[in-house]
């Protein structure tokens, strides 16, 4: 039998999860071992294997593709460890970082406004004499003399990395060219990271930015990828494992070693191809993918079946690089989110997280401040015996203590209302994260499904949904674990882009530059096996009205005889397509449209190994006992039906409220929502409530009457 | 007189999770809105350097949500409410109408092109609350295209005014308003897209409004949206209790009228009485006949602005934050501008000057609390200033675009008690700063930049340093050449430090002729400062118009960095010594302001310590001073320094520009040396405050 294996390394857990050629699907999952990942990844293969029924290298020896999620570089970035980085740039523009394009951002508290931290110390950017101007033309040439003085410098300061950007070399590279070549043939095992390489488009900040952080995070990619081939190629594994790319699609390690700035937030990307391809499988077009694990809330979407990727993405909150990446939003909700009183005496919940250590009060490891997974234990949600089957008995009482001794001295409330407190603004919190990523993008979510994931969403999954207009819920089988299963699904994809110029008229040297993008990405993708027949290519550009921040991403056709008239048509096209995304009237009518950079975008396409589907026919199911629970929403007791593992099979109905204890997670059925199983296992949870009984808000304000009541 | 506060109504009992919920739903319609703006417009001004804002306001006109990414206009959002309620007949405001504002003298405006669309909402035949959306638009006529006109005398030369006049009638575009505006102003094309914008994103807040609306009831909506209000009122209350009681004056001066360089007083006396704060600025100086006089309502703005994003900065903007404050202005001055006065840069000029004026004093009464949150947050002012640059030339196809480089919003932060000031932070109230690429200037402009860095010298010394400012020098290129524009608002007085931290250096530019640059360029030189040019070095005025500029002429702009915190001589020499390694401060600046001795870049521990004794003990012998009770420092005998501010400034290798009257003060402790205050003050004596021929 043939298998394939998606490995997501998170912050906490390595999942891993693998698909056997007839559809078969097994998972588990090991803690991450942060100081050598390999160890971890190699902990829960062995998990899986047992799992299979098989030992480690037979798995391995039969897997036909192993794709692997991971961490290494969004880490690196997060703790700022990395390579010792020297840059070389421009004469008098040396200060770029520290400048930082004024380092201001959204928050209102100052303490939150300070410097960046540098990844470049001052005293490593060497600035060397050249210029070259917005047309390409030198206005002062480097001479090799002073190319070579620069890296010697940087050498004799001991880097190891070194990171080239200059000015407009993206029109012009030969400045650039001549300090790599000389670290290429004098220096050969210095890291290497070119901006014009790397991402030749304008906005010298962000570019500069991208080589200094692929510079800064290379050789530690570099020794893990090295590490965890030979790691997995010594236990068995023939083919080469690959690696997911912030922005969907894999890369060999050869091509991630190059680039590993690539691979950052691979993970949450991960979760997003899973969703696209179960999308299709289900024939859904608008998904939001709503994936909450022990920290975060990360909420992206599926439109139209395609993910949604950004180019221009801060990363840490801090640098701003040109890194083509699956816009993912998170918010700080997650099973470990810590409830606290702020300064107007009124109950918040998160961004601040309990971590792994101490943890929840429940986890009984001495944390003392209430979260969100306390709530859920104090309000009944979860089963302390249940937690991850049984793996982990939970301390109700110290939740519940938790949970009073921090809302019930100034509020009055009890441990199961200070829980519904929490459990409530947590949703809340978590619904305008999905508002942000749909209407504040001018979606109506009510148009949209919800792909909910992660250890921790099945408890909230309907309400949110419910609060946001959403009718449809769908929870994968392998929810605790869904990122790895995404992994699986990704296509090898390989993308380029380029600033071009171009605003009517001669427009040979803007197709030349997109034929030469295409001869590029098709050559990587055939360097690593893929036959042409395979291999699907698009076109896109970015157009703008002239005095615009904003550009528009168009497709442009593919084609062997492309010449002006294709760009003059979406030109003459593009105020309608401008007010189709931004609203009639938005258009700049009378101001010309520019086409600032192109883009290709070539996909080998992989035979991934779907789940199987069995045919299914409904039935009712009765539950396995029942349990009183303090519903949050309706802020009163209420038993509730309980099912247990291996009880909701395909076919299998029920209406809520219902709690379903699944292996590694937990699932609240809201009332009036009907869950069935279809045919792949997929918990479709449909909001049957036809607007009769009265909004969300309404009852909860009802239901506070209620509680007031008790206690006055 | 302009009083914030209103009595608040004791908030009867409530639902805090439910209260919370709700503040975070208007924070979210604040939020959409802005989204509508952002998305919809695609204009620079508002993408790039985000100059807009939103207001939600009841039926009475008080704030129930700001979504600000410029706070100070929040005292324009309440004025132009309060003015349609006062002079619009009830029965003329009726569902579906909007109002158009931007009249600085009766809606609030900072100047014309800051307009406003206001749009009541209204259930039944009820009016429930109020939208308010502002933008700053390219144009809105008057004699200067963009709306900064220093050569107006008169109001009545900076463009349309607008006093909330009906753009929408019940759902319908008022043909004979768009009409009007079409025909007044420049490039209205655009403007009148961005006014689009305003509209629709009113509309998007009336939709949301009445779904929250229908969602709660009405009881409800307005029971939460009292006690939301009255929450952070209790908390705002709470913080302003932290500080010290007592009755302060503080002094700030605008420098130049716009027609000529004059030092005009900001004078705030403030009284700090348990939880409540009251500014009175009526004893400030008459208004001018330039274009840097306030409207009162921007002065409200500019002065509770530091509260926010300091005090407040954990709490929603509403009105409840406002109760506890005063501010007191007298019409006729350039606090509280009155026609015909020219307003047109009175928020870049006396109100950031405010601004600043506050940050100190807040800084300085913070310091006097027990509270650990009220602590960690003191925060030295920063320098607070934008550095126009407008350069009008036609490129290589003669197209004429006028470049105004964006990099004037480089001015250094202050330092803060747990931080160093950012470098390049822009205005404090502008938390959404951002200074654009060179190679988005370059392509979009006829201009070579020669170098951009971080003003040297220019951050503020302290223990910990003022944050620094940006320096940038550039030529014509593509060009013939064309004519230019500067104006800076700090050149002379830059605000003092905190708590013995020193004044960053001010703003200017200079200019250099005939520098030769391209056959430099032709023999592998690079210029890295004015000193490798060729050509006569001129500092320019503080405001100066129609300089003819030619290829091979530099232009250099040099922004200033933000004030210090605390005593210089205890910031640690490893730290001084970085700063001088990265090239950031000078070593003369090390060894001068902060008494580091540096051997092959690092700190010579014992010769270090020899220099600080020696500091430390000149300080002693300063000349004593008995000082006022009352004050900061209140009837301390000190050891002080009074010197001309420029040249004390200078021996630290930092610039100011040279005015013989202003002085700077440094106050010490008389035994151990150790620095307590520094203070900016203008020698009064001297100066004769201008009468404003405005009036």
């Amino acid at each position: 039998m043939e298998y394939q294996i998606g490995c997501d390394i998170g912050g906490t857990f390595t999942d891993v999860v693998a698909v056997d050629a007839e559809g078969r699907v097994y998972s588990d999952k090991a803690d991450t071992t942060v100081e050598d990942l390999c160890v971890g990844v190699v902990a829960a293969l062995q998990n899986l294997a047992l799992r299979v029924g098989t030992s480690l290298e037979e798995l391995l020896g039969n897997t036909n593709r192993f794709v692997n999620g991971t961490t290494s570089v969004t880490n690196s970035i997060a703790e700022l460890k990395g390579a010792r980085v020297g840059l070389v740039t421009t004469a008098g523009f040396g200060d770029n970082l520290l400048i930082a394009r004024s380092a201001r951002n959204r928050h209102r508290d100052h303490n939150l406004q300070v410097n960046l931290p540098q990844i470049v110390p001052r005293e490593l950017v060497v600035e060397v004499p050249e210029r070259i101007d917005r047309k390409g033309a030198v206005v002062l040439a480097l001479t090799e003399e002073a190319a070579r003085k620069a890296v010697d410098q940087l050498i004799n300061s001991g880097v190891e990395a070194i990171a080239v950007s200059f000015l407009w070399s993206f029109r012009n590279p030969g400045h650039e060219e001549l300090v790599a070549e000389i670290v290429q043939r004098e220096h050969p095992d210095v890291f290497l990271s070119v901006g014009s390489r790397l991402h030749p488009k304008i906005r010298e900040y962000e570019r500069t930015m991208t080589a200094v952080l692929n510079a800064f995070t290379g050789i530690r990619v570099a020794e893990y990828t090295s590490r965890i081939e030979s790691e997995l190629a010594t236990r068995g594994l023939r083919v080469t494992p690959v690696f997911m790319q912030g922005f969907g699609g894999t890369l060999s390690p050869a091509a991630a070693r190059q680039r590993p700035i690539a691979l950052v937030d691979s993970g949450p990307a991960a979760g997003v191809i899973g969703a696209q391809a179960l999308a299709r499988r289900l024939g859904i077009e608008h998904m939001v993918t709503a994936d909450m694990g022990g920290t975060s809330f990360d909420v992206s979407m599926v439109r139209d079946a395609e993910t949604l990727v950004v180019e221009r993405v801060l990363l840490r909150e801090q640098f701003l690089t040109a890194v083509p990446k699956i816009d993912v939003l998170p918010i700080g909700a997650g099973g470990g989110s810590v409830a606290w009183l702020d300064a107007r005496g009124t109950p918040q919940v998160g961004p601040q997280s309990a971590g792994a250590q101490p943890g929840p009060a429940c986890y009984g490891r001495g944390g003392t401040t209430p979260t969100v997974t306390d709530a859920s234990v104090a309000l009944g949600l979860l089963d302390p015996g249940a937690f991850l089957s049984g793996r982990r008995e939970l301390d109700a009482a110290a939740a519940r203590q938790a949970l009073q001794s921090t809302f019930g001295p100034s509020l009055g409330l009890s441990p199961e209302q200070a829980a519904a407190a929490v459990y409530r603004l947590v949703t809340a919190n978590m619904s305008n994260g999905v508002r942000a990523v749909t209407v504040e993008r001018g979606q109506d979510p009510r148009q949209f499904s919800m792909l909910a994931y992660g250890g921790a969403v099945g408890v909230f999954a309907t309400d949110i949904a419910r609060s946001i207009g959403i009718r449809r819920v769908v929870l994968p089988p392998d929810a605790a674990v869904f990122s790895a299963h995404g992994l699986i699904a990704s296509d090898d994809v390989r993308t380029l882009a380029s600033s071009v110029n171009w605003s009517g008229g001669d427009a040979a040297e803007t197709i030349q530059v997109l034929r030469h993008l295409d001869e590029q990405v098709v050559g990587m993708l055939r360097e690593v096996g893929h036959p042409e027949s395979r291999i699907s290519v698009q076109w896109q550009g970015d157009f703008k009205f002239a005095g615009q921040q904003w550009e528009l991403r168009v497709p442009i056709p593919r084609r062997p005889d492309l010449d002006v008239a294709d760009l003059l048509a979406i030109q003459s096209d593009f105020a309608s397509l401008y007010e189709a995304e931004y609203g009639p009237g938005t258009a700049w009518v009378g101001s010309p449209v520019l086409l600032g950079s192109v883009r290709v975008v070539a996909t080998g396409a992989v035979d991934s190994f779907a789940p199987a589907q069995v045919a299914v026919e409904p039935f009712d199911v009765t539950p396995d006992h029942t349990r009183t629970v303090f519903l949050p929403l309706e802020g009163a007791k209420t038993d509730v039906a309980v099912y247990v593992s291996g009880q909701l099979t395909p076919g299998a109905r029920i209406v809520g409220p219902a709690i379903v204890e699944q292996d590694l997670t937990t699932v609240q059925v809201g009332r009036c929502w009907q869950l069935d199983v279809d045919g792949w296992g997929n918990f479709v949870m449909t909001d049957t409530d036809d607007g009769s009984s009265p909004p969300p808000e309404l009852q909860r304000e009802m239901a506070l009457i209620g509680a007031r009541g008790e206690l006055s | 007189m302009n009083h914030l506060a209103t009595p608040s109504t004791s908030s009867t009992d409530y639902d805090p999770v439910s209260v919370t919920i709700f503040a975070k739903a208007l924070e979210n319609i604040a939020q959409e809105m802005a989204a509508v703006v952002v998305r919809s417009s695609g204009s620079p001004v508002i993408a790039e350097a985000v100059d807009f804002a939103i207001c939600l306001l009841d039926a009475e006109g008080e704030v129930i949500s700001y979504g600000g990414y410029i706070v100070s206009y929040i005292g324009t959002a309440r004025r132009a409410v309060r003015h349609l309620l006062d002079t619009v007949p009830a029965e003329r405001i009726r569902p579906g109408d909007a109002f158009i504002c931007n009249d600085p003298f009766t809606t609030g405006s900072a100047h014309t092109v800051d307009v406003a669309i206001v749009r009541p909402v209204f259930v039944d035949d009820e009016i429930v609350a109020w939208c308010w959306a502002f933008a700053h638009l390219f144009d809105f006529g008057g004699v200067a295209a963009g709306g900064f006109a220093p050569m107006a005398t008169e109001a009545y030369a900076e463009g349309l005014r607008l006093p909330g006049v009906k753009i929408v009638d019940q759902g319908v575009v008022v043909d004979d308003v768009w009409r009007l505006i079409t025909t007044n102003i420049r490039v209205s094309q655009l403007v009148l897209n961005d006014i689009r914008c305003l509209i629709a994103c009113c509309n998007r807040g009336n939709d949301r409004l009445l779904d929250l609306v229908s969602e709660h009831g009405l009881d409800t909506f307005h029971r939460y949206s009292v006690t939301s209000r009255d929450l952070v009122e209790q908390a705002a209350r709470e913080r302003i209790r932290a500080l010290p009681d007592g009755t302060y004056s503080v002094d700030e001066y605008v420098e130049h009228s716009g027609h000529q360089p004059q030092l005009l007083n900001i004078h705030c006396d403030v009284v700090v009485a348990d939880d409540e704060i009251t500014m009175d600025f009526s004893r400030s100086a008459p208004q001018s006949d330039g274009f840097v006089n306030c409207a009162a309502a921007v002065t409200t703005g500019f002065a509770v602005t530091p509260l926010f994003v300091s005090l407040f900065c954990d709490l929603p903007i509403n009105e409840g934050a406002l109760r506890p404050i005063t501010v007191i202005t007298a019409p006729g001055t350039i606090c509280d501008v009155t026609l015909p006065a020219p307003v047109s840069s009175g928020h870049m000029e006396t109100g950031l000057k405010i601004g600043k004026l506050v940050s100190g004093l807040l800084a300085d009464l913070q310091a006097r609390s027990e509270d650990p949150f009220v602590q960690a947050h003191i925060m030295a002012p920063w320098h607070d200033s934008f550095s126009g640059s407008i350069f009008y030339a036609p490129d290589e196809h003669g197209t004429l675009t006028p470049f105004f480089d964006m990099n004037g919003g480089g001015a250094g932060g202050g330092a803060q008690a747990i931080a160093e000031g950012m470098d390049v932070g822009g205005c404090l109230s502008q938390t959404m700063n951002t200074i654009p690429d060179i190679e988005i200037n370059e392509s979009d402009y006829p201009v070579l930049y020669l170098w951009r860095k971080l003003n040297r010298n220019s951050g503020g010394l302290g223990l910990m340093r003022g944050g620094d400012g940006i320096e940038l020098a550039w030529t014509p290129h593509y060009t013939t050449g064309g004519s230019q524009n500067v104006f800076t608002a700090c050149t002379e007085v830059p605000p003092a430090g905190v708590f013995g931290g020193y004044p960053g250096s001010a703003s200017g530019f200079r200019l250099v002729r005939n520098t030769g640059i391209w056959n430099g360029f032709a023999q592998g030189d690079v210029p890295r400062g004015l000193d490798d040019l060729q050509g006569e070095v001129v500092e320019l005025d503080a405001k100066q118009f129609g300089l003819a500029l030619a290829p091979e002429d530099v232009l250099q702009m040099h922004v200033g960095g933000g004030s210090g915190y605390g005593d210089p001589l205890a910031r640690t020499p490893a730290a001084v010594a970085s700063d001088v390694r990265a090239g950031i401060i000078s070593e003369k600046m090390a060894r001068e302001g902060y008494g580091v001795v540096l051997t092959a870049g690092d700190p010579d521990a014992s010769a270090t310590d020899a220099l600080r004794a020696e500091l430390l003990s000149g300080r002693t012998e300063w000349e004593q001073e008995r000082l006022p009770d009352d004050g900061v420092l209140g009837g301390r005998r000190l050891a002080v320094r009074r010197s001309v501010a420029s040249s004390r400034l200078a021996t630290f290798d930092q610039w100011v520009h040279h005015n013989p009257l202003v002085h700077l003060v440094e106050y010490a402790d008389p035994d151990s040396g150790e620095l307590l205050r520094t203070e900016l003050v203008v020698d009064r004596q001297q100066h004769v405050v201008p009468q404003g021929s405005a009036e």
